[in-house]
């Protein structure tokens, strides 16, 4: 390592905790040089001399993270930080291992936008828009681009709006004619003129309940096709995010994503655009139309108008937490329940019936108390909004009604302008829960587009190539770590050569699963690169590398359909003639003919149960038919019986005769016909060879080898 | 048949480790530990790793003393066992690794698009941290405690619900 004196450090973190138990925040730096780092912590600055440090790790603790150095007289602390900084840290931990690896002391790459630039707060894990900051004008305006192709259903129902609305403004006058011209005139009215009248009434009416049908036709179109293209959009981005972001989020989230989330988008393009378009025009041509008729009865309807506003304002404020407190208890009970049932034969194993019933009782009974205070609350809240909001009908009664004592005002007219201000409520009361509304919509859209928005960490480059892959697998310098700084396998070195076995074994957690993982690129590795005949797998199409890799896990995912094509999940063209050789080849056929309904027997979730062996056959089935040039084998047999485990060995070897392949397996005796075993120890390669060599060595394959036998003996 | 003497604890061979088997020392920046085995012998550890078992519950009972694999070396039973130099060191560490500061008074609570954004008073000061679906990020122990978990994985404490003053106890009641 170099130890020159140098002016600036490579790396520099931040950290806001002191390196002891001090509960206080204590704002810091520490600097790092090749030679030296410097600790400044506002106090006092400290110089940790770089001689001798093997290897820096970030251990997390509880609600902070640590950043060590490991040298020759043990372990030093560097730095203690609170979780905001992790990703900093661990980020700091992987460029400063590399400097010691490689000598080369390059700055630290900046690790983009962990806290949001504006207000300075983290981003939610896996997201790069700030909840507090999203622009929602923005995230509008891409939902209008999106629904670009549909448009012109939005316009026409904008224009059916338009047109409904100009035709409720017309009821209350021709019902104004009514009246004064034909019911409270004293005359003997025309037969003639006063049918004209009601029909028009009736015409109206019709037309305007004719266009409402076309409106909600076209908006329903409209919404759906913005919903559908929305759906597919997520569910695609979904697809192709690598594992490791999808993992970050669960499956409910996800498929709230997908359901929910668009759902209420759904609903704010279908009703609460065309109502808002349809509220606004309606308040403004019914209060253009009040203050021509008389400004001042019009002012006196209006001014209430900003309390009701408030009120109906604070009294959501007010409820909203108190609903969302009632739904939250509601979600408690249900997953109570759901835990019961899905687990019943435990609770009757353990004769906790009481106990669970208790817990129930507990669950439901909090979610009753706070649904009957919301509804007392509402109970009493609502009648005095809908009191405020009527409060302008008084004083238009008795205006009006004196007015019309006075003589200066005829029935129609009192009719005419009482249905105006009835018009003129609707609207306000809307508006008034408009925000809500577009909250909660806002909400769904941010959270969609957050999917959206993400980048996948393992993304086929422009000029990916698909191609068929072949030749050595190469596994060079390979590290890797699910959490940037906790390194689950390090300084992987390894050839496969094409056709061979490999089996990789090792105690539970030292990487052996994660290994095949990133031979199939579902990671891509911190340092290092795997190669497949000479081409680095990160330069292929993830499609052309997995289309010819078949896999076979512990445990099987079987879909909802026929256990035909279950099979021909692998191949949806595939010919019955494959479907059944790859059955037959894999021990599938010898059950599916016992079977009532064979290959359209129905399987999966509301179907034929099928056993262990009967589903890993499937899965060595699918994986025939696949007809792919690698094989991956995580366990395959692990979750079967001796027995079983036999049979489907016969099968496994139909599948992997003449195939490269990688055989994970805690029962070694399943790698007998490896051609090389890999023992992995601590994420490192600690032994390779053939069975036979390996038991020689007896080093640590020979230990799990003679544990196992031990353990055989014994059962 | 005989009764089995041999119980579910002789099979789970569980250390407990207290003043007469184990003694903690500083070293360097970390602790470190000698220990008494049951034949006599004793093992030196430059470093060891404490682990609470009950973190919610008993934060200084049934702590797990490990070596640099996670494996445990034994488990205290009570640091209180230890004396008060012991205590000192143990207590010490186990508050570096688990930072949980204890809110006192929140001063703000604003829910927008499935997130809140808190600021708070705590044992540590003023702080300000947000949380992803508020409710499920609200832990309640028992019926007094509750723990709060917020998106970056730092976690708060609040010993006493009903220590708390009237109007931080409103905003966060509807979230419990």
């Amino acid at each position: 390592m170099a130890k020159n004196k140098s002016n600036s450090p490579y790396i520099s973190v931040e950290f806001d905790l002191a390196p002891t138990s001090k509960r206080e925040r204590l704002e810091g730096r520490a600097d790092f040089y090749p030679d030296r780092i410097e600790i400044y912590n506002g106090e006092r600055q400290t110089t940790v001399s770089t001689e001798g440090i093997k290897r820096y790790k970030c251990p997390r603790g509880v609600g902070c993270i640590m950043l060590e150095a490991e040298g020759e007289k043990g372990d030093i602390l560097i730095l203690r930080a609170t979780m905001e900084h992790s990703e900093t840290v661990a980020e700091a931990v992987k460029q400063l291992n590399r400097a010691l690896d490689t000598g080369a002391f390059a700055g630290m790459d900046q690790i983009a936008g962990m806290l949001c630039p504006k207000c300075h707060r983290p981003f939610p894990p896996g997201s790069k828009t700030c909840p507090r900051c999203a622009d929602k004008g923005k995230y509008l305006l891409r939902l209008w681009k999106m629904a670009k192709p549909f448009r012109k259903y939005i316009y026409i129902s904008v224009i059916i709006y338009f047109i409904i609305s100009g035709i409720n403004l017309l009821i209350p006058y021709f019902n104004r004619i009514l009246v004064d011209e034909y019911i409270n005139s004293g005359n003997v009215p025309e037969v003639a003129k006063y049918v004209i009248a009601v029909a028009m009434i009736l015409l109206v009416n019709i037309v305007s309940r004719l266009l409402s049908m076309v409106r909600t036709y076209t908006q329903t179109i409209a919404s759906n096709k913005v919903i559908v293209r929305l759906r597919e959009i997520i569910f695609d981005k979904i697809q192709h995010l690598s594992l490791a972001r999808v993992s970050k989020r669960t499956s409910g989230e996800l498929m709230n994503r997908v359901t929910e989330d668009t759902g209420t988008i759904q609903r704010f393009i279908t009703d609460d655009i065309g109502a808002l378009i349809e509220q606004v025009l309606m308040l403004l041509g019914v209060g253009i139309l009040l203050f021509a008729y008389n400004w001042k009865l019009a002012l006196l309807i209006i001014l209430p108008m900003p309390l009701v506003v408030l009120s109906h304002r604070l009294m959501w404020r007010f409820l909203r937490a108190r609903y969302g407190k009632q739904w939250h208890l509601g979600a408690q009970a249900n997953t109570i329940l759901h835990d019961i049932f899905s687990g019943i034969r435990v609770v009757k194993a353990f004769g906790t019936e009481k106990a669970e019933r208790e817990r129930y009782d507990h669950s439901i009974n909090e979610e009753k108390k706070i649904r009957a205070s919301n509804e007392t609350y509402f109970a009493v809240i609502s009648p005095i909004t809908s009191f405020l909001m009527g409060v302008g009908e008084f004083f238009l009664l008795a205006f009006v009604g004196n007015a019309i004592l006075g003589g200066t005002m005829t029935f129609g007219e009192m009719q005419q302008f009482s249905a105006y201000v009835g018009l003129i409520y609707g609207p306000l009361r809307w508006l008034a829960m408009m925000p809500r509304r577009l909250t909660m919509t806002m909400t769904s859209v941010v959270k969609v587009f957050d999917v959206i928005d993400e980048e996948s960490d393992v993304a086929d480059r422009d000029d990916a190539v698909s191609a068929d892959v072949k030749g050595d697998i190469e596994i060079k310098n390979v590290s890797f770590g699910y959490e940037s700084g906790n390194t689950v396998l390090h300084n992987i070195n390894l050839t496969i050569r094409p056709g061979e076995m490999i089996g990789i074994v090792g105690r539970s957690g030292v990487g052996k699963s994660t290994l095949i993982n990133l031979i199939m690129r579902m990671y891509d590795p911190d340092d290092g690169s795997i190669s497949i005949g000479g081409t680095d797998i990160r330069d292929m199409t993830q499609e052309s590398l997995r289309r010819q890799m078949g896999v076979v896990l512990q445990e099987t995912m079987l879909f909802s359909g026929t256990l035909y094509n279950n099979i021909a999940y692998s191949k949806p063209d595939a010919t019955p003639d494959e479907v059944i050789t790859a059955a037959k080849l894999s021990g599938v056929h010898k059950f599916a003919i016992k079977l009532a309904d064979g290959y359209n027997t129905i399987i999966g979730e509301k179907g034929y149960t099928l056993s262990g062996g009967e589903r890993q056959r499937v899965a060595i089935a699918r994986a025939l038919l696949h007809d792919p040039r690698f094989i991956i084998l995580d366990e395959a047999t692990s979750a079967l019986d001796t027995e079983t485990e036999k049979d489907i060995q016969d099968a496994l070897q139909q599948l992997i005769a003449g195939r490269t392949t990688i055989a994970i397996a805690h029962r070694l005796s399943t790698l007998r016909n490896a051609t090389r075993l890999v023992v992995l120890d601590r994420g490192e390669v600690a032994e390779v060879g053939t069975h036979d060599e390996l038991m020689k060595k007896k080093g640590l394959y020979f230990d799990l080898v003679m544990a196992q036998r031990q353990m055989s003996k014994m059962g | 048949m005989s009764e089995n003497k041999y119980t579910l604890a002789d099979a789970a061979g569980i250390i407990y480790l207290d003043k007469t088997n184990a003694t903690f020392f500083r070293e360097g920046d970390f602790i470190g530990a000698e220990l008494k085995g049951e034949d006599g012998t004793c093992s030196r550890h430059g470093r060891v790793w404490l682990h609470r078992s009950f973190p919610f519950d008993m934060l200084y009972e049934y702590i797990s003393v490990q070596n640099k694999d996670q494996e445990e070396l034994g488990l205290i039973k009570n640091v209180a066992a230890f004396d008060e130099d012991q205590q000192a060191i143990l207590r010490d560490e186990l508050e570096r690794k688990y930072y949980t500061p204890q809110i006192k008074k929140i001063l703000t609570l604003k829910e927008t698009r499935g997130f809140s954004f808190w600021k708070v008073i705590a044992d540590c000061g003023e702080l300000s941290f947000t949380l992803q679906d508020t409710s499920k990020s609200i832990s309640r122990i028992g019926a007094d405690r509750a723990f709060i978990f917020d998106i970056c994985g730092n976690r708060y404490e609040i010993k006493s619900l009903s220590g708390l003053d009237k109007n931080s106890y409103r905003k966060l009641e509807l979230y419990l």
